[in-house]
């Protein structure tokens, strides 16, 4: 396998083959290398080590990491940040279950800065579950992953350009329907 | 303006915003003053942002499936065993095929440029859909130029037509867009000198989201100048990533080209 130059650009272009390679390649070692520093059983290394591909993820996909040349460094710094606020949140939590997926959530919506909106977000995302495809994939080609309507067009093999834009609206105000 | 239309328009000046694309005056007014809009700006913000957290949680379940897939592997092992012998001996013969389809190929030092050229010669996609903007729907088809130019992709004949009424229309409207799509129509005709001439104008310069140097490049590539369509294909980019990745793939490919050929 070919090392790519620029794996934000690899991410962006191929997101599952590149994160399943990420995936694969770091994974023993990340685990292995969180168990040594912290001590801590294998199922929150891994929940450590998942937490932090999303991150690099959001990173890539938001604008604000637009070259790498080096995943596994950038991995381990972020998994290193997320291992420290994990152990600070369990001894807070010593006392409470924690549920699995908590943390994972948790640590999703704090990349957002989910403050004071949260809940009308929350709604919004519910509304855009239900809305389903194609208007879901469509915004989120838009919005998340910021393609053009040309790339859109390709993709979801749509007749031009103008239809996308139309169909983007038409979508957002379904959506907006849905919520209010 | 019925309210449908009106939201039509906050909608696109607020992905003219979300794009990076300049508003004009009329709304940068209403940005700035309209009430409304900055209402529905407001509320599309958390639209936004509640498209993001549900893609990350669908990046989160794939993430998680991944896990199923992976969780029996161990530390790789850094011993060579007999596997690993086989594989290193089915990379050796693969290099060494490929060694050999690229000496073959080492004298065949014939560059077409036309055919590489006509590869590559894109669609574009207008930001200011000038297209749409300036399609007259009561002109007679073979008046307007926009209309020729969107029939002609099956039909080059049309791209003559086109070229003509794009000839006249500029007479009329110095207009460096009208310039543009010509000098497309040319491309799309492989005439790669009249296309190089339009692209080399000066007031395309004018046009600061239209990726001239991509399409001038192409029509070096054409007339063969490659050491000029590399350069310039290696300038500032475009916001438009298609353009940006088919520019990495023709520079990779005319180093390969340029290298065979010392």
């Amino acid at each position: 396998m070919k090392t790519p130059t620029n794996w934000a650009v690899y991410i962006r272009k191929n997101e599952n083959r590149a994160l399943s390679e990420i995936y694969s390649e770091h994974r023993s070692t990340f685990i292995g290398w969180v168990q040594n520093k912290s001590n801590c059983s294998r199922d929150e290394a891994l929940e450590i080590f998942q937490v932090s591909i999303v991150i690099l993820y959001e990173n890539v996909m938001s604008g604000k990491l637009s070259k790498l040349d080096n995943v596994k460094s950038y991995l381990f710094t972020i998994g290193k940040n997320k291992m420290m606020e994990h152990f600070r949140k369990i001894k807070k939590t010593q006392h409470q279950e924690i549920d699995d997926k908590v943390l994972l959530k948790s640590a999703v919506a704090e990349e957002f800065e989910l403050t004071e909106d949260k809940d009308d977000v929350f709604k919004i995302s519910d509304a855009l579950k239900q809305l389903g495809d194609p208007c879901k994939t469509l915004l989120e080609n838009f919005y998340f992953r910021k393609m053009s309507l040309e790339e859109i067009s390709v993709e979801m093999q749509y007749k031009n350009t103008d239809t996308v834009k139309t169909k983007k609206f038409k979508c957002i105000q379904r959506l907006r329907k849905m919520y209010n | 303006m019925t309210n449908d239309l009106k939201l039509e328009q906050y909608q696109e000046i607020i992905d003219k915003l979300h794009s990076g694309f300049e508003l004009d005056d009329q709304e940068k007014n209403i940005v700035e003053t309209d009430a409304a809009f900055q209402k529905y700006q407001k509320e599309f913000s958390l639209i936004e942002k509640a498209i993001s957290h549900n893609a990350l949680e669908n990046k989160l379940s794939d993430i998680s499936k991944l896990e199923e897939k992976y969780k029996d592997e161990g530390p790789k092992k850094r011993s060579l065993g007999k596997r690993s012998f086989l594989l290193l001996a089915a990379a050796s013969i693969l290099l060494l095929l490929a060694f050999f389809l690229y000496t073959s190929n080492l004298g065949d030092d014939n560059y077409d440029g036309d055919l590489l050229a006509a590869d590559y010669v894109m669609d574009f996609t207008d930001p200011d859909n000038t297209r749409s903007a300036n399609a007259n729907n009561d002109s007679p088809k073979s008046d307007d130029p926009y209309k020729l130019y969107s029939d002609a992709n099956a039909d080059r004949a049309s791209y003559h037509k086109a070229i003509k009424a794009f000839e006249n229309l500029i007479q009329k409207d110095n207009n460096p867009k009208h310039k543009f799509y010509l000098g497309i129509c040319y491309l799309r005709l492989s005439k790669w000198k009249t296309a190089e001439k339009i692209f080399e104008d000066n007031q395309l310069k004018e046009l600061k989201k239209y990726p001239i140097n991509y399409y001038l490049a192409i029509s070096k590539i054409g007339l063969e100048k490659t050491d000029e369509a590399i350069e310039l294909l290696n300038t500032p980019k475009t916001g438009n990533a298609i353009y940006n990745q088919e520019a990495e793939k023709i520079i990779e490919k005319l180093d390969r080209i340029s290298k065979r050929n010392k």
